[in-house]
């Protein structure tokens, strides 16, 4: 299986650096998209199907706990796998963010951590 | 937050993050010697009946270093190739994610924290507290925590 793939994230540079790094992965890879914010995130998966969404949580608009909070309230939208790249430390937080079915990595990340992490929510399920 | 604690979190992160390479802790970069200072504001979230954290970060490059953050961000060996707006860029997610990870250090992992979106300021004139410096071979970089009230 191809994945198609949406990184969001208010910065270009980081952006760019998180398709490198999944681009190094090792997962197949049908496409990348960007969007630097969730209202734009969400408009984009409205139109276009996604595998897989990788986000930050800072960002204006909309942050990435409410793009998570409308991606799984929606009945299209709510099996897309989600992974979330944040800086992020508060244990409560971070719960309550796997507890909505997304995945986690604390920025800044090596690029073998966050390979690893895309490889295991994107393996394929038994 | 002990000083040497905050110097490493900031080795660690302009290693992993931005690919600089730390030598060591440093004096705060003055105003002469800054090119570049970012400034995020932060309050604590929650609805606790103990006072809310809040004040500004800031991040200050001395000359040089946003070009080269930029540059190694993107993987790119070409500086020339880095404009202005990449390396504005590339100093905002530095500061982003020093905030995130430093904030705990001075307040505690378990506050949690709402932070603006980065952007460019003057060299701060208030006292900073919780400053702290680490030079890299590309540069000089300070992190410093101004808490209102």
């Amino acid at each position: 299986m191809s994945y198609k793939i949406l990184i969001v994230d208010d910065s270009r540079i980081m952006r760019e650096m998180i398709q490198r790094t999944v681009s190094l992965s090792g997962i197949a890879i049908e496409s990348f998209d960007q969007a630097a914010d969730g209202a734009q995130a969400l408009a984009l998966m409205k139109t276009k199907p996604f595998d897989l969404v990788l986000l930050d949580i800072n960002m204006p608009v909309m942050d990435g706990e409410q793009l998570l909070t409308a991606i799984r309230k929606d009945e299209t939208l709510r099996s897309t796998l989600v992974i979330i790249a944040s800086t992020e430390s508060s244990d409560t937080r971070i719960r309550r963010l796997r507890l909505m079915g997304a995945e986690f990595i604390h920025k800044p990340f090596r690029p073998e951590d966050l390979a690893s992490v895309v490889a295991r929510v994107a393996a394929p399920k038994a | 937050m002990q000083y040497s604690e905050g110097v490493a979190a900031i080795g660690g992160i302009a290693e992993g993050l931005c690919y600089l390479t730390p030598v060591g802790p440093a004096s705060l970069v003055t105003l002469s010697q800054a090119e570049m200072t970012i400034m995020i504001s932060y309050e604590e979230m929650g609805t606790g009946s103990e006072p809310r954290k809040r004040g500004t970060a800031y991040l200050i490059l001395s000359h040089g270093l946003p070009t080269t953050l930029g540059a190694n961000m993107l993987g790119c060996s070409d500086q020339s190739r880095v404009t202005l707006e990449l390396a504005i860029d590339a100093s905002n997610e530095l500061a982003n994610v020093l905030t995130g990870n430093l904030l705990p250090l001075v307040y505690g992992k378990e506050r949690e924290f709402q932070l603006s979106t980065p952007r460019m300021s003057p060299y701060p004139s208030s006292q900073m507290l919780d400053a702290c410096s680490l030079t890299t071979e590309e540069g000089v970089l300070s992190w410093a925590n101004v808490e209102n009230g």
